[in-house]
């Protein structure tokens, strides 16, 4: 048992270790938004790691550079994400409107969505929201 | 073999058998299962542990998030069930809409009160044994007829009880065309009442009221002037049957005295015409109420709308249809079956309010709009298709407009979110989408998906999902066949064709996906890949398409009763494209006939869009619903009872044509031997109350496995790891052994009643046992002893569920106690109850009804609530399953009154029969179909993620597996691991702390393969399916 702990908190300090190199040297993208409804419209935010944050209109078929966010909001959103697990977390559960979150880099790409409350993604998902308003 | 020997010496057994069987074929078939001990008897219990039956490679199936609950009883035998298209029964299973087939109405000559009067009566006759009354022409008497706005006549019918008013028995019947095809309504069985004579007196009850009143409220008065200019009275009282919450074993003889005891309250009471005791009371204050209003909405047309007056404010609140319920509703915060608009103030959701009026004047047009088509398509379910509210129960409709989206901005969208439909006003590509009236029709059905057939929102069922509240858009608002037309800007430059989508046209104007509003139309253009959750959208044009081609070809009005039928009965979560096919079939057959031209037409419109193959029952290979456990794939026998006195053995195995039979046993036995599922043991007792094991290939061996002799019965788990037993004594225990545990546990049934918490310990013992697939429940029969509403004791047998075994936390079950049926009437007894051997909410069992006589074998389908006869027996069949289901064996009398086991054919619902039954083996009884196959583990659940996250990874995994606990508070939890065989392979327990907590286990000890890891926490078992590799 202890050295099940033991091997449990090894594998924590690695992987934390490894978030942190693996963000400061690779790109990473995380999309959110929302889909469905009636009219099937997609509106959809992308924040890359250099801070950029974009909006896309999926009926409109347009995108604009929302504003520039600082590196360390980027980074804490970024952060807050690998927290979560939202790189390999599993989660699928679409309703006649969802949300998204989808997380990408060049060693992952996860998408998870939902559509009725879920405290810990919807925590998360109004702080990425936060950051598109002004 | 045996057939030889019965032909040899059968006639000379005959006459002696003859004898035996009369007298084993008493008025109630039932009285055989009756023990004749004192109820004072000793109870015996087991004064040790079971022996090991020996290998039992049986597994247990992880289908175990199936959960056994009672439905309504609906006695096949109370209507004729192929003269109507529509029969729905409220919990407690009294009828609450019966729908005639067209044509088997009743139809009158014109349309003078008297004549609707007289067919709705000789209507009510039609289904009065359904309802459970016994006269309804003396009891329902007319109070009022009225015509609506499209022609349709109705009668709205009081139910009275020797000449008694029933308090909240009233029912409406309808009229389409001269001919009353629909009722619906709320009632309660004919009371039974001997007495409805007062022993209190109207005054009486009315000071006993007065007097509580008082103690409430101011009592004022109403002035000598008031009362004259509002024609008030201070009390009128009215003798009634009252009913609790509509408990209908609770009627009483009351008085119903409404009070003003001011100028603004009205309290209503009812007081026991018989102890003068206050049964209930409540104030009824209803200063104010419905009103109405022309407004204009969107499309600048004016809509007469209906509105409530509550304090002062007129809000926009429908309180009209017949789903209302003033007792229970708050106004306006809580009502009960009202229509709601309300106005999210152009924000997300963080500024809803009510749309209001100090004048009933209303110029706010989205909301004018949604509240209009929210009634209409309420009406539409309604009248259509009897269906009452988004629930089905007169569940409140909220419509929210004005909804902006996340950002604050115009929302381009309007969508249901599992509880309210929400209307944004077009973002700049739409015009507010509240005016579309088949935009509110189709998300409003997403709720009524939501309360049937619960379409998962991703690929084929999500898109089955969108395409439901399409046609349903697109019957509401039946004009065209285009969908969004009326939200779409003229010149719009994102829809070239007007419209968001066209059923008719399903490429809308465009020639791919690149282009907004097209959709493909035949499945060789259906979309596969992962956008809009695998097509939702998309593909939805594929069925969109094959309804309009039904419709062209048999026309909207029977198209749409298809629709809603295969919709409400036949779909589920998870059906593909090719089970709606089967719905619509299946629908179709229901209503118009098996071959039917609009069986066909659905056949055709599904093969057209390349969804099966052509003709019906093209579907072939539909994809089995969830649930379902797949064939066992060994050969298949059939084990029979042996009750010919001159022959020896009792036990035969047989083939399934009753051929080749093998005797196996000579042991005289209380009960069929119970086997595993893949046949190769079997636990019995013998005739001296021991409980014995044999296995079931040769030498046949046969081993005494409890040495208490004081067994009644017994039941082996699919998997052979638990035996249930009960045993000689007058107990209301079932015994559970746990091989695993080495352990007897003991539990007591009882009868759960809708009081929750409260229970009624009338179960005298249990008698039939089965195990479900899971391993955790079982199904019983038991004998119970009642006293009904006269004092008199009544005794029957019934079927309930108990959970033993609960397989998350691997320990004892809690328990509880499901009944089969929320009401039995009086007089029946069921029992004898045995799953479908490939869908665990299917069950066949006997049933008789002593005020008929009628002795028949059932089958009830626990997830449509579906029950039917499969055949008219004469004694106590048994009744067991084919391994494909397609069959019932059972016990019968032959012509010759000589015990046989017989079978019948079933049609694919498994529980009503196809063709004539014959007989099978002579001479038998108790017969058990069973296959010799292993089966493989279902499909585990889908992750349960609840507040807590677990995660397995990575997948597939070879040395190291990390396991992710997210959860917010500290919890202890239990990893383990299973092979497909069932077998715990690791297990582990580990601390998460309020956050992602990571472990990780070392599993390069574990081979090539396929596993189940399960991670509990607190009550929550969390299953992954785990692939190991090199």
């Amino acid at each position: 048992m202890k050295q099940f702990y033991l091997t449990g908190l090894l594998f924590l300090m690695f992987s934390c270790s490894m978030q942190k190199e693996v963000y400061e040297h690779n790109p990473h993208l995380l999309s959110f938004g929302t889909s469905g409804g009636f009219t099937n419209q997609t509106v959809s935010f992308k924040l890359f790691s250099d801070g950029k944050l974009w909006k896309i209109r999926g009926l409109q078929k347009d995108s604009s550079l929302l504003k520039q966010l600082k590196n360390s909001q980027t980074k804490k959103l970024f952060k807050q994400a690998y927290s979560l697990g939202i790189d390999t977390l599993k989660y699928d559960e679409p309703g006649n409107m969802s949300k998204f979150i989808n997380f990408k880099s060049n060693k992952f790409d996860n998408k998870i969505i939902w559509s009725g409350k879920n405290e810990r993604l919807d925590s998360f998902y109004n702080s990425l929201l936060e950051a598109t308003k002004n | 073999m045996k057939k030889n020997y019965l032909i040899l010496f059968g006639a000379v057994f005959m006459f002696l058998f003859y004898n035996v069987a009369f007298s084993q074929n008493p008025a109630n078939p039932f009285s055989v299962k009756e023990k004749s001990l004192d109820k004072n008897t000793n109870i015996k219990t087991p004064a040790s542990g079971i022996r090991d039956i020996g290998e039992h490679p049986g597994k247990s199936y992880s289908n175990g998030s199936y959960q056994y609950k009672s439905i309504p009883f609906k006695n096949p035998n109370a209507i004729n069930r192929n003269d109507f298209s529509e029969l729905r029964y409220e919990k407690n299973g009294l009828l609450m809409m019966a729908e005639s087939k067209t044509g088997l109405g009743q139809v009158f000559a014109d349309r003078s009160n008297e004549n609707i009067d007289q067919a709705a009566h000789r209507y009510l006759k039609t289904i009065e044994k359904a309802m459970r009354i016994e006269n309804s022409d003396a009891e329902f008497g007319n109070i009022k007829i009225w015509a609506d706005d499209i022609g349709q006549a109705h009668i709205k019918m009081q139910q009275y009880y020797k000449g008694v008013k029933v308090y909240g028995g009233q029912v409406i019947l309808h009229a389409k065309n001269n001919e009353i095809n629909l009722f619906s309504g709320t009632y309660f069985p004919t009371p039974d009442i001997e007495d409805v004579s007062p022993l209190v007196s109207a005054d009486e009850a009315t000071n006993i009221a007065l007097d509580n009143v008082s103690g409430l409220t101011s009592l004022s008065g109403v002035n000598s002037f008031g009362l004259k200019q509002l024609e008030y009275e201070i009390a009128v009282s009215e003798l009634v049957i009252h009913h609790d919450d509509r408990d209908m074993n609770s009627e009483k003889l009351a008085w119903h005295i409404t009070l003003r005891p001011n100028f603004l309250e009205r309290w209503e009471y009812f007081v026991d015409a018989k102890t003068s005791k206050i049964i209930d009371s409540y104030n009824s204050t209803c200063t104010d109420g419905p009103a109405t209003a022309n407004a204009t909405d969107l499309n600048g047309v004016s809509r007469n709308i209906n509105t409530y007056l509550a304090g002062g404010t007129y809000y926009m609140m429908d309180a009209t249809k017949a789903m209302f319920n003033p007792g229970q509703s708050t106004i306006p915060d809580n009502p009960v079956g009202a229509i709601m608009t309300l106005d999210a103030n152009n924000t997300y959701n963080d500024n809803i309010t009510y749309v209001s009026s100090p004048n009933n004047q209303w110029n706010e047009q989205s909301s004018v709009s949604a509240h209009y088509n929210g009634s209409i398509t309420y009406d539409y379910y309604l009248n259509t298709h009897g269906r009452n509210s988004i629930n089905g129960s007169g569940g409140t409709i909220i419509s929210i407009v004005n909804v902006a989206d996340e950002n604050g901005q115009s929302l381009a969208n309007a969508y249901w979110n599992g509880q309210a439909m929400f209307y944004g006003n077009g973002g700049g590509v739409f015009m507010p989408l509240a005016g579309g009236l088949d935009v509110a029709a189709h998300e409003m059905t997403h709720g009524v998906v939501q309360n049937t057939a619960n379409l998962e929102y991703k690929n084929e069922p999500g898109a089955i999902n969108e395409s439901m509240a399409d046609i349903a858009g697109a019957m509401v608002d039946r004009s065209n066949w285009q969908i969004g037309e009326a939200v779409i800007p003229a010149n719009s430059p994102y829809f070239q064709s007007g419209a968001l989508r066209d059923m008719a046209d399903p490429h809308n104007g465009g020639n791919s996906l690149d282009d907004n509003g097209y959709q493909p139309s035949h499945m060789n253009e259906k979309y596969t890949g992962p956008n809009d959750h695998g097509g939702v959208h998309i593909n939805s044009g594929i069925i969109n398409h094959a309804y309009y081609i039904l419709a062209q070809s048999v026309n909207k009005d029977k198209a749409e009763k298809i629709f809603y039928r295969a919709l409400a009965n036949y779909m589920t979560k998870t059906s593909q494209f090719i089970d709606c096919r089967l719905a619509f079939e299946q629908a179709a057959k229901d209503i118009y006939g098996n071959g039917s031209a609009e069986n066909n037409a659905v056949s055709d419109a599904f093969y057209a869009v390349g969804i099966g193959d052509q003709g019906p029952g093209g579907g072939g290979g539909g994809s089995a619903p969830p649930g379902e456990i797949e064939v066992n794939p060994g050969q298949d026998y059939i084990l029979s009872y042996d009750i010919n006195p001159a022959d020896q053995n009792t036990l035969y195995i047989s083939g399934t044509t009753g051929s080749d039979f093998v005797p196996i046993s000579t042991s005289a036995l209380k009960r069929h031997p119970s086997l595993v599922d893949n046949g190769s043991v079997g636990v019995m007792i013998t005739e001296n109350d021991e409980m014995e094991s044999i296995t079931m290939t040769s030498p046949y061996n046969e081993d005494v496995i409890s040495p208490d002799q004081i067994w009644d019965n017994a039941a082996v788990s699919k998997d052979g790891s638990r035996i249930a037993a009960i045993t000689t004594s007058i107990d209301s225990a079932i015994w559970v052994y746990s091989y695993s545990k080495q352990q007897w546990a003991k539990f007591h049934l009882y009868s759960p009643t809708f009081t929750e918490g409260e229970v009624v310990n009338n179960v005298l013992y249990a008698d039939a046992l089965e195990w479900d697939y899971t391993g955790q429940y079982i199904v019983y029969d038991a004998y119970n002893e009642l006293q009904n509403n006269q004092g008199e004791n009544i005794d029957y047998w019934d079927v309930g569920f108990i959970k033993v075994w609960d397989n998350g936390s691997n320990n004892w079950g809690n328990g509880d106690v499901f009944k089969l049926f929320s009401g039995l009437p009086e007089g029946v007894s069921i029992g004898n109850p045995s799953f479908s051997k490939n869908t665990p909410f299917i069950i066949a069992f006997d049933y008789f009804d002593q005020n008929s006589n009628e002795t028949q074998i059932m089958g009830a389908n626990l997830e449509t609530g579906d029950i039917n006869t499969i055949y008219n027996n004469s004694i106590l069949g048994f009744p067991n399953y084919s391994k494909l289901d397609d069959k019932i064996v059972f016990s019968t009398m032959s012509n010759t009154n000589t015990g046989i086991v017989g079978v019948i054919g079933l049609n694919a619902d498994k529980i009503s029969p196809s063709g004539s039954a014959t007989g099978l083996i002579d001479v038998a009884k108790w017969p058990v179909w069973y296959a010799t196959g292993n089966r493989d583990l279902l499909d585990v659940d889908e992750n349960k993620i609840d507040d807590n996250f677990t995660m397995v990874y990575p997948n597939p995994a070879t040395d190291i597996l990390s396991v992710s606990i997210n959860t917010s508070k500290s919890v202890k939890y239990n990893i383990r691991i299973f092979n497909l065989l069932g077998q715990e392979m690791m297990a582990e327990t580990a601390i998460a702390e309020s956050s992602l907590s990571e472990s990780s286990i070392d599993i390069s000890s574990l081979k090539t393969g396929t596993y189940i890891v399960k991670i509990t926490i607190d009550d929550f078992t969390y299953n992954h399916k785990l692939v190991v590799g090199n």
